[in-house]
């Protein structure tokens, strides 16, 4: 009798989840870790080997050091040509890194970096524009304005300087 | 008077085992060294003050040395390198034969196609740099023709020449731009001019164009700042 009470006893206490088990994960990998959204931004690459004809939309940094017939946009992102890379493609990103060769227009919202032994035939547009000695451009270069701050001379000069959160200026205000 | 006459001998009798004589080497002929240098220019400082006043101006460059391009898109405006003397090279050749290749008409047609297609009117400065020397007359006259067709009236353009008469081979320079009046010039070559431009020559080959202006210098650069 006394002996059953104690094995009832002792069975809930078995049943209880360890703490230490119930906090480790099922799996270590980096792979289940790559899911989290605040994981730090990764590099797409796409290999010397590699033949690409198309569109391809990017929403990480890429690097191209294959051949790539299209266009490639990765607005937010950086796009490197690489050695070995052959674009035939029209480039929208935000920083765009030459040290291959390219065929078409290129514009980079941030900065284009032509670097040694790059070949570029085709237009830049951007904002910031260094290309070193050895490397070669036959196209034009113009500058991509950033996006126009609201001007200060448009805002009349006898207006009381705002005092209050809510005279800050509304963009659709000047619509209406 | 014998003792006498034996030390002279001596002196002048050569010794049995006389010590040996450094050997002479010549030094090595060692090839002269690129030029590299910085120079003030009044011409490109004229050529800039054409430019004073405009953003976004097309500016055709046939050095297309990147730091010019660079130099140019920092002041707001449109540089468009153009490689010039690489297409000479693949039109022409580079060896010794480069200036009689320029006696073929079919040779020039495709050369003044491909390098200089631009629309007309399309720019709006041209930095034309020391490329002239290199064209013989057949080559020069439709070369200037398309410029002046590419550009629009008004326009300046900057060419440089040697002043030397008497060098068979002038270096062929790297113009770089590193400030409104301040030229970098790096040797990337040597070639044979096609011919020696004088003041009365330079005029007459810009006949068809508005004005001309000569810049003098200490060194052996004549600068030209023309307009269409």
């Amino acid at each position: 009798m006394w002996k059953r009470r104690d094995r009832e006893e002792e069975q809930p206490s078995r049943s209880t989840p360890d703490p230490a088990k119930e906090n480790t994960p099922l799996s270590t990998t980096p792979a289940v870790r790559s899911y989290e959204p605040e994981a730090p931004r990764g590099v797409a690459t796409i290999g010397k080997a590699v033949y690409i004809k198309g569109q391809i939309i990017a929403r990480e940094d890429l690097i191209v050091d294959g051949s790539v017939d299209g266009t490639i946009e990765a607005q937010e992102h950086r796009v490197t040509i690489g050695p070995n890379g052959k674009v035939a493609a029209t480039i929208k990103a935000r920083h765009i890194i030459i040290q291959g060769q390219i065929t078409g227009n290129v514009e980079g919202t941030e900065k284009v970096e032509i670097r040694n032994g790059a070949k570029l035939l085709g237009d830049v547009k951007t904002v910031k524009f260094v290309c070193e000695e050895e490397g070669t451009i036959n196209g034009s270069v113009s500058s991509l304005r950033p996006e126009s701050k609201p001007a200060p001379a448009v805002e009349p000069k006898a207006a009381p300087a705002p005092t209050t959160a809510q005279q800050t200026p509304n963009p659709t205000d000047h619509k209406k | 008077m014998s003792a006498v006459l034996d030390k002279l001998r001596k002196l002048f009798q050569p010794d049995e085992n006389p010590p040996p004589l450094p050997s002479y080497r010549p030094p090595p002929v060692q090839p002269s060294a690129p030029i590299e240098l910085t120079r003030p220019s009044n011409g490109l400082d004229q050529f800039f003050l054409f430019l004073d006043g405009q953003d976004r101006l097309k500016v055709l460059d046939l050095c297309g040395a990147p730091a010019t391009t660079e130099f140019l898109f920092q002041q707001d405006h449109i540089p468009r390198p153009d490689p010039f003397y690489r297409a000479l090279e693949l039109a022409f050749g580079n060896g010794p034969g480069y200036l009689e290749r320029q006696l073929e008409p079919d040779r020039v047609d495709i050369f003044v196609e491909h390098t200089l297609g631009h629309k007309e009117g399309e720019f709006d400065a041209v930095l034309l740099w020391d490329s002239l020397q290199y064209l013989r007359p057949e080559l020069l006259e439709p070369v200037l023709e398309q410029i002046f067709a590419i550009t629009r009236p008004g326009a300046p353009l900057l060419a440089v020449f040697h002043a030397d008469e008497r060098i068979e081979e002038l270096p062929v320079f790297s113009f770089q731009v590193q400030g409104r009046n301040t030229l970098f010039l790096a040797e990337k070559d040597r070639r044979r001019p096609a011919q020696h431009f004088n003041n009365r020559m330079i005029e007459k080959i810009f006949k068809n164009f508005a004005s001309t202006k000569f810049f003098l210098a200490r060194d052996q650069l004549r600068e030209v700042l023309i307009r269409r």
